[in-house]
């Protein structure tokens, strides 16, 4: 699966995002990359649609951004999750569960 | 920065204005390139490259900015306006990228509506300078011409209004706020450069408190003046322009009009000049009115009255208490004012019309502005079929947006945004094309009233930003929702012609058909203005025009007072321009066809009623040197004039009214203001003579009586002589053999009768060029259109085409499915501008001569032609499809 194709990015970009901030605050950039190391490069996302759903994301209160330094020494701007970010990943988490749990039952019987 | 706390910036504003915002922006993105250029370089590019690769993959960042930077301002309520004008700012900053990127759509759209616009905004401003905008006079719209009328003796139209009269009006009328007559007549001016006839407008004194115009130098009479001092004038804009060169230094300074002194006190504004005849305004003062006579009630003639309504008095009103006045005077006074009544008609319309020639103006005019308005539609069309081409290319562009969140609405916006840049564009490209345009037609083309107020204004320029509104949506709309039909699927099909398309062809195709039948319609309305020219120009004027001169002479008195030293001195002015080498004759006549006529009653005993008849005053040769035809009995000689006899000559026309024309008896009534005014002249017709026109435009010749010039001598008179065609430039030497029998007699050439024949057409003339123009833009544009919607089929259809052609279809099959859809196409539009020019050309009727408004070879020819000029349209692409190479395309795809 790629998400270069933009069927699947709303709704789902939102949980990856929300679940790569779980471990700790990130750049967007990092956010990107830790997405698709951790899917075996399956989920590619695009800039285009990562940026603006962090900024939507950040405008709802569930991201708080904050300007600092990388490892490098390079001015970013973190992502880290709110506590209601993390209401909010748990939510939309289960709800993920339940669909593709769902979709993979309808799938099986049909194919069976 | 300097930092504040964060309520202090927010109560400002400070951190939340969008260009902070925009550089957070900034800085975030350009970290992720970097950061993705670093890691391609550890995967082993150049940073070069490298760099490259993260551009490319990062796609379009404007956009993903312009998106960030809506999700940053939508949060905030206060910013919200701002957030509006930021994504109109965004919307033209990418609307202006989009279409740098494709600088030939731009160009052809820009330069069609351009062209579209520009004509439409020339036409409006001579529609709006002639037909629309209010009058340069203060409260112009209660200004009114009042009339004498007679519609029993034959004087449908405008009859001057007698001087007593005009008194009685003025006094007992309640509907006006003031009253004031003209008289105008011809003066000779003297100055350093000699004699000048001029027409001169002696007005009663409160004539310019009446019309309330600006002056451009100093201030004209008033009332109160003209009782202490008479000896003042009024110089008309362009006679200071073209006699006193514009002096600045004019007021205060003494004129000469017919030996007499006057004190220029002001001089008129530029389009500020009512009467438009009037070259100089003097008070019309009680010696004036007793020397011209005016004191005659029965004299109606040279004048004109101005009159202001009440404010809220409306003319019909006026018009009806005018009337029980005449109904009074007609009591008391029943030998002159039986049967005439009054007639009120708006000074806007006087104006326009002045000598009821021109009434074929304001419908020329508006049939010009629909027409144009008709080549810009057509130009939005062909602009829309541009746009809806580009919009299928951008599909996918359209699709990507989609799926980053645009909607539909915002794509729409997207897409009037880039159409309202391109009519904006075509619109400063019209407005310059218009100027330049209105220069022209003020310079070469024909006389139009009100020429001084045609100008593009804030007005015209407000029509044009009207233009270009609705333009944005005639040729905006159907791209526009096109582009927000997009879906995120048709990404997925390649987005090359495919089922979804079918709806664009299909609404191409129409656009293209209609643009056929729109010019089909300008094209027919052209043929028939044209066809109607030319019936004009084989109209024959009674007489033989070429190699004649018109020369307009003008008496001053003293010493020329007597009739016998008028008639003295026409003889003299005869004889010397017969003198001159090439001359073969000379005669005069007091109007000459076209160049104006008195009305005099008839009565015979032949006739029940009185009727109204030009009144021609001639000298013996006059009909042989103009070389009207003789038909009946014989024309006049030398021995009929002194002493008159009571020979007469008749028209063919008045002829056809009496039943022995020759050796009948009638009485018309001596026309030259003056003490013998109105004095009747009883003679017998002696012979008929052919009809004479003036003009080529005018209907018919008028009734007309020549009577010998012995018996009502003018004092401005006109001379027509016959020359050699061999002698070159004979009226230079005519003029100075006439100067040379009194230097102190004005001589005006006024012009050759071939080029005052060919003059009255001017405005048919340009009308017509005008509807030719335009119809030939509009067959240009309907033609591109064809060839633009089947060249396009071709690319769509190139490989369906190579299919075919490679399991064994031939060329000439190929060409004709092309052919064959062109046809379908023009056929339809064909149609239906056959049927809306049947429908609609009868509004051209008053406007055509000896062609019916739905005259079938106008309709059949030009149909022709229009299917023709298509057919060619429709050619190219279908040799083209014809010409695709099948492997070619076939290995392309």
């Amino acid at each position: 699966m790629s998400l270069n194709d933009g069927d699947l990015i709303s709704g789902t970009l939102d949980v990856l995002v929300l679940k790569a901030l779980s471990w700790g605050p990130k750049h967007g950039y990092g956010i990107g990359r830790w997405i698709g190391e951790s899917t075996d490069a399956t989920v590619l996302v695009e800039e285009g649609a990562l940026y603006p759903a962090l900024h939507r994301m950040e405008r709802r209160g569930w991201l708080e951004a904050k300007w600092g330094k990388t490892e490098l020494g390079r001015r970013a701007k973190f992502y880290g999750l709110t506590p209601k970010g993390h209401l909010q990943l748990m939510a939309q988490a289960r709800r993920w569960y339940k669909y593709s749990h769902a979709v993979s039952l309808l799938l099986d019987k049909s194919s069976a | 920065m300097i930092q504040l706390p964060k309520g202090i910036r927010r109560l400002f504003d400070l951190e939340t204005t969008a260009a902070s915002s925009q550089r957070h922006v900034r800085t975030e993105l350009e970290f992720h390139k970097e950061m993705r250029t670093r890691e391609l370089v550890d995967q082993g590019l150049s940073p070069e490259q490298a760099r490259r690769e993260a551009e490319r993959l990062f796609g379009h960042s404007g956009q993903i900015e312009n998106d960030l930077a809506k999700v940053a301002r939508q949060a905030e309520p206060r910013l919200r306006v701002l957030s509006w004008i930021r994504d109109i700012q965004q919307d033209l900053g990418f609307a202006l990228r989009t279409l740098r990127a494709t600088p030939s759509y731009a160009v052809v759209a820009i330069l069609t509506l351009g062209l579209g616009i520009g004509a439409n905004t020339a036409v409006f401003t001579l529609v709006d300078g002639v037909l629309m905008s209010p009058l340069p006079y203060q409260d112009s719209e209660q200004l009114v011409t009042l009339w004498s009328t007679s519609p029993s003796r034959g004087v449908l139209t405008r009859s001057p209004v007698s001087y007593p009269d005009f008194r009685d009006w003025r006094s007992q009328a309640k509907s006006f706020e003031g009253m004031a007559m003209l008289y105008g007549h011809g003066a000779v001016l003297s100055d350093r450069e000699g004699p000048t006839p001029i027409v001169v407008a002696a007005v009663s004194g409160d004539y310019f408190e009446l019309l309330k115009a600006r002056s451009a130098l100093g201030s004209p009479f008033t009332h109160a003046e003209t009782t202490v001092n008479p000896q003042v004038a009024v110089l008309k804009y362009g006679t200071w322009q073209r006699r006193f060169g514009g002096d600045p230094n004019i007021i205060g300074r003494t004129v000469t009009l017919d030996g007499l002194a006057y004190t220029v006190v002001g001089v008129t504004d530029r389009g500020r000049d009512f009467p438009m005849w009037g070259e100089a305004w003097i008070p019309l003062t009680p010696e004036l009115v007793r020397s011209q006579n005016l004191e005659n009630r029965g004299q109606r003639i040279d004048t004109w009255v101005l009159a202001r309504l009440r404010p809220g008095a409306d003319s019909a009103a006026a018009a009806a208490e005018l009337q029980t006045i005449c109904n009074r005077l007609t009591m008391v006074y029943p030998e002159t004012n039986t049967d005439w009544s009054a007639l009120v008609a708006p000074l806007r319309q006087i104006v326009i019309d002045p000598f009821g020639r021109n009434a074929t103006i304001p419908r020329s005019l508006v049939l010009l502005n629909g027409a144009v308005a008709l080549v810009l539609l057509i130009a939005c069309a062909n602009v829309a079929n541009l746009s809806l081409a580009r919009v299928l290319h951008r599909r996918r562009e359209f699709a990507v947006r989609r799926a980053l969140g645009a909607g539909g609405w915002r794509l729409i916006r997207q897409l009037l945004t880039e159409s309202l840049l391109v009519a904006a564009a075509g619109a400063v490209l019209g407005v310059i094309v218009a100027r330049w345009a209105i220069s022209l037609i003020l310079a070469h083309g024909p006389a139009l009233p009100r020429n001084t107020e045609i100008a593009v204004d804030l007005r015209v320029l407000v029509f044009t930003a009207a233009l270009v509104a609705m333009t944005t949506l005639l040729f905006g709309i159907f791209p526009a929702f096109r582009s927000a039909g997009a879906q995120v699927t048709d990404l997925r099909d390649g987005a090359r012609g495919s089922v979804r398309s079918r709806g664009g062809k299909r609404l191409q195709s129409a656009l293209v058909a209609s643009q056929v039948g729109l010019a089909l319609l300008l094209l027919i309305g052209a043929g028939l203005l044209v066809e109607s020219l030319r019936n004009l120009q084989r109209v024959d004027p009674g007489f033989d025009t070429e190699n004649l001169l018109v020369l307009r002479t003008q008496a001053p008195s003293p010493p020329y007072s007597t009739d016998e030293q008028l008639i003295d001195l026409h003889q003299r002015l005869e004889q010397a321009a017969e003198n001159v080498p090439g001359v073969i004759g000379a005669a005069t006549v007091n109007h000459v066809p076209g160049g104006g006529m008195v009305i005099s009653p008839l009565e015979t005993p032949g006739l029940d009623s009185v009727i109204s008849v030009a009144f021609r005053t001639v000298s013996p040769d006059y009909i042989e040197t103009m070389g009207i035809p003789t038909l009946e009995g014989r024309s006049l000689t030398r021995e009929d004039m002194a002493p008159w006899n009571g020979a007469l000559l008749v028209n063919e026309r008045l002829a056809g009214m009496l039943d022995q024309p020759v050796g009948q008896r009638l009485t018309v009534f001596r026309q030259k203001p003056g003490a013998n005014f109105g004095e009747p002249l009883e003679g017998v017709v002696v012979g008929v003579v052919g009809d004479v026109l003036g003009s080529l435009v005018q209907p018919a010749s008028p009734f007309t009586v020549y009577v010998p010039y012995t018996q009502n001598p003018w004092q401005s008179a006109t001379l027509v002589v016959r020359t050699d065609a061999a002698v070159p430039d004979p009226a230079a030497l005519v003029r100075e053999a006439l100067i040379e029998v009194d230097p102190n007699l004005p001589v005006a050439l006024i012009r050759t009768m071939e080029s005052q024949m060919s003059g009255s057409l001017s405005q048919q003339r340009f009308a017509g060029l005008l509807m030719g123009a335009f119809a030939g833009a509009a067959l240009f544009l309907a033609a591109l259109g064809v060839y633009g919607v089947l060249a396009y089929l071709v690319r769509q259809r190139a490989r369906e085409i190579s299919v075919r052609m490679a399991l064994g279809a031939r060329q000439v099959d190929v060409a004709r499915l092309i052919v064959k859809r062109g046809m379908v196409i023009i056929g339809v539009g064909a149609v239906a501008g056959l049927a809306a020019a049947a429908a609609l050309t009868r509004v051209m009727t008053s406007l055509l001569f000896g062609v019916s408004a739905t005259d079938p070879i106008t309709f059949v020819t030009v149909t022709g032609f229009l299917v023709l000029v298509a057919l060619v349209a429709s050619y190219l692409p279908a040799r083209r499809a014809a010409k695709l190479d099948p492997m070619q395309v076939l290995r392309d795809e």
